[in-house]
């Protein structure tokens, strides 16, 4: 499969800031990312899960080593275009990236700074609009939609510029249930049904778990890679490293904490029902 | 138990006459004891952020009344005045208020507003800092140099630093990453444990309903929908998912259990208790 990202031997240090003493963010990453794969960033605020983030679309540059996407050399200036057209990014605040007052309008931004014609936008705008299940409000203002609405607006606006690859920074962060569940609704169905390579940023773990892969970041490393039923089921290690396991997992742990031996890598409620039936009618 | 706060036949109403009229608070009856940890819980628009922002007169029902130790806190200018020092209030995302340029006079902003000795303010800031994890070395710092959950932890002690009985937090975890999230609610729980405080916070998450308080408020379409201890809430854990809240994700495995046939009671919440039920049905021998 092709590589679509891929960062070599990465270290980015935040130097020169005001008051602050400089900080080695990332230290010495490699991270290959498979075109249409699905993956997850999972660490605390500090482990530079955002800062590799923002190294994906060039809005940081390494201060060692190299960050390539779809074979782009991020440091090459007049890539910059393409490499932002190729990997689209969406943040944790709505309402820091929605600038117009209409929702097509909105949308439409980002293509018509592409220089696209008049037909070509309204196409992009209404395919994008569709894919986030939004179309019936396109004639919205955004400030009346609520959290998650927004946010898949947001989400729509890189969209029209058909990126192949999708970045988004802690995007349910700032929402509610019902609206985090329509927003990894739609991620998920970018990625199987158009075929989007995702990186999600997050640090809720039930949103991991619905990845493909999912890499731990801490201190500015990679501390773990590999299926979510992998990694989740290493309990001590994800407690260490403050991140905890989802509470399907960590019954199964307990259970064989207290003498139990049962296989621990339920990642859904079905999952964890169906092992602790077979456990009771063993 | 005593009481302290009392919602009675409590009404708000948006835009009044207007086609935005929106009614947040639907006829309300809520009573809250002294030294209570209480957690209320609702979707976005349910109205639990209306309800709260009564509890210091910051709104003024449409209908009805709210009591603080008994007295209307409507009664006067005077009445009014006191319940907005009585009752703490920390806002959703309460980093976004901090505005003074070192941490000593934001904290200290709401004890001088008190018309408190300045010994007296001093002793508070530092204190509620200690509280928030904090020490003296931080109060010649500028609030806007701190990471979010520090940010986060000085808008508290800003809170704390009045002394208030009744603690109420909008979403104290919002957006915190779960460190942060695991101090924020240490330094509340400590702080309701050594003073006593009556403690209000509005969640999304049942998971930290279910850890923390003594008694959960779910509200509905404007109503309160369910009242109780946590056990008697996630009793009727399949109510609350009909009404299309959030369970614990335990909870929702032991739905599932039961719906398979498992003898397992309702009510689990807490993967400790679910591991206790499970390994009580084997020993039992109960066949399912």
């Amino acid at each position: 499969m092709e590589q679509i990202i891929q960062v070599k031997d990465l270290s980015f240090e935040y130097r020169n800031r005001e008051d602050q003493p400089d900080l080695l963010a990332l230290d010495g990453v490699n991270l290959e990312i498979a075109q249409g794969s699905f993956v997850a960033v999972l660490g605390h605020n500090g482990s530079g899960k955002s800062t590799l983030a923002k190294h994906i679309n060039a809005i940081l540059l390494p201060t060692q080593g190299q960050v390539r996407v779809a074979g782009m050399d991020t440091r090459e200036e007049d890539k910059l275009f393409d490499i932002r057209e190729k990997a689209g990014m969406v943040f944790q605040n709505p309402d820091n990236q929605i600038v117009a007052t209409v929702v097509e309008e909105d949308v439409a931004f980002a293509p018509e700074n592409l220089g696209l014609p008049s037909q070509e936008i309204r196409r992009r705008v209404d395919a994008a609009l569709r894919a986030v299940g939004m179309e019936n409000f396109k004639r919205s203002a955004p400030h009346m939609l609520s959290g998650g609405q927004k946010q898949r607006v947001a989400i729509a606006g890189v969209l029209a510029m058909e990126p192949q690859v999708l970045v988004l920074d802690e995007p349910t962060a700032m929402l509610d249930p019902g609206g985090r569940a329509e927003v990894m609704n739609t991620i998920r169905r970018l990625n199987r049904e158009k075929g989007i390579t995702v990186l999600l940023i997050t640090h809720h773990m039930d949103e991991a778990a619905q990845a493909d892969r999912v890499v731990v970041m801490e201190d500015g490393h990679v501390v773990g890679d590999g299926p979510p039923r992998k990694i989740f089921a290493q309990v001590d290690k994800m407690h260490r490293t403050g991140l905890g396991v989802p509470q399907t997992v960590e019954v199964l742990e307990e259970l064989n904490r207290k003498g139990c031996s049962l296989p621990i890598d339920a990642l859904t409620v079905e999952e964890c029902a169906q092992r602790l039936m077979a456990f009771l009618e063993d | 138990m005593e009481e302290i706060l009392r919602a009675q036949g409590l009404t708000y109403v948006y835009s009044p006459g207007t086609p935005f009229e929106k009614t947040a608070v639907d006829n309300v009856n809520l009573s809250v004891n002294k030294g209570e940890f209480l957690a209320l819980i609702g979707h976005t628009g349910s109205g639990k952020s209306t309800l709260i922002q009564h509890f210091n007169a910051l709104l003024k029902p449409t209908r009805g009344q709210v009591f603080l130790h008994g007295r209307d806190i409507w009664e006067s200018k005077e009445v009014t005045r006191k319940a907005r020092f009585q009752v703490g209030l920390v806002f959703q995302y309460p980093e976004h208020q901090l505005f003074e340029e070192t941490i000593e006079a934001d904290v200290s902003f709401g004890p001088r507003n008190m018309g408190l000795e300045p010994e007296e303010v001093r002793r508070r800031v530092v204190e509620s800092l200690a509280a928030c994890g904090m020490g003296e070395d931080m109060l010649q710092k500028s609030p806007f140099d701190l990471s979010g959950g520090q940010k986060r932890r000085v808008a508290l002690a800003g809170v704390l630093a009045m002394e208030p009985e009744v603690l109420v937090l909008d979403e104290p975890a919002a957006g915190l990453d779960p460190r942060g999230r695991d101090d924020i609610f240490r330094f509340i729980t400590e702080y309701h444990e050594k003073h006593g405080t009556t403690v209000i916070f509005v969640t999304h998450s049942m998971e930290d309903a279910a850890r923390l308080a003594s008694r959960i408020v779910v509200m509905r379409d404007s109503h309160v929908f369910m009242d109780g201890t946590p056990p008697e809430i996630f009793s009727r854990a399949g109510e609350l998912l009909e009404a299309g809240l959030d369970v614990p994700q335990i909870t929702r495995v032991f739905l599932k259990l039961r719906e398979m046939g498992a003898p397992v009671r309702e009510g689990v919440y807490t993967v400790e208790q679910a591991a206790q039920e499970i390994l009580r049905c084997k020993k039992e021998g109960i066949s399912c």
